[in-house]
């Protein structure tokens, strides 16, 4: 049973990975700084993370013999810890200025409406001098 | 003493807050499915932490403790990461929209001022 709560949780993960490493291209592309950067590192570093662990739990031989087991469990940990926080921090930027963009375009609604109007007022009072 | 349990409390438990800190600054801004999705997940992720740190606190003590448990704390933490990414995934793909939509705006009200302005009427002349 253990296998296959594991097989799932790769694969969970991989597909976790995949959105992740989407939508961080997307807002790349969308807006290039570095908390987009950081967003898109993160998530290669999880996704590469994901993938050696994958790897290594399909081929059982991978850590015994090509690889010593600290130096695995410490990229490990560097991918998986790294790709996290720098994830978390391009996040936490990104979801600042997301909404912080949206209160602005609430403000610019209202402001842009009072302008109208005031537009509107002052070629209500522009009309009548033209024609007296 | 083994930092191992602590370990595990700690840094799952910063990166779930990072993560519900950022579901709550979006949230805040512009709430839709997405971040309602984020805020849910870093709950759940929070919540698996703190029950992973008492399964590793109890594994230290006893040995004979329920792998099930562990497992299915383990598909939790996994599972509100893959509710986490979906989130964010709407919340990127959102702001492609809201971003273009903020500068047509301010381009619009910028305008707006201009044309309303007392130094520049935009009606024109009178003819005398």
């Amino acid at each position: 049973m253990d296998d296959h709560i594991f097989t799932l949780c790769l694969l969970i993960l991989a597909i976790a990975c995949a959105l992740s490493t989407f939508g961080s291209s997307v807002a790349l592309h969308t807006h290039h700084n570095w908390a987009t950067i950081c967003m898109t590192f993160g998530s290669l570093m999880l996704s590469l993370f994901t993938l050696i662990v994958g790897y290594a739990y399909l081929s059982q031989e991978y850590f015994n013999n090509y690889v010593s087991l600290g130096e695995s469990w410490g990229l490990l940990t560097i991918l998986s810890l790294g790709g996290f926080i720098l994830l978390g921090i391009g996040t936490f930027s990104f979801c600042a200025r997301f909404g912080a963009t949206a209160k602005r375009i609430q403000q610019l609604e209202t402001l842009a409406a009072a302008l109208s109007a005031a537009k509107e007022h002052q070629n209500q009072q522009t009309v009548p001098s033209q024609n007296p | 003493m083994s930092y191992l349990p602590l370990l595990l409390l700690f840094i799952p438990l910063g990166i779930g807050l990072l993560f519900g800190i950022s579901g709550l600054l979006a949230h805040r801004g512009f709430a839709f499915w997405g971040t309602w999705t984020m805020l849910t997940s870093s709950a759940t992720f929070i919540i698996s932490a703190i029950g992973l740190f008492a399964l590793s606190a109890y594994l230290v003590g006893n040995p004979g403790y329920s792998e099930l448990i562990a497992y299915i704390t383990l598909l939790l933490l996994a599972l509100s990461t893959l509710g986490y990414t979906v989130g964010l995934n709407a919340v990127c793909l959102r702001s492609r929209k809201l971003f273009s939509q903020a500068t047509i705006l301010e381009k619009i009200t910028q305008d707006l001022a201009t044309q309303t302005s007392p130094n520049q009427p935009i009606s024109p002349p009178t003819q005398r």
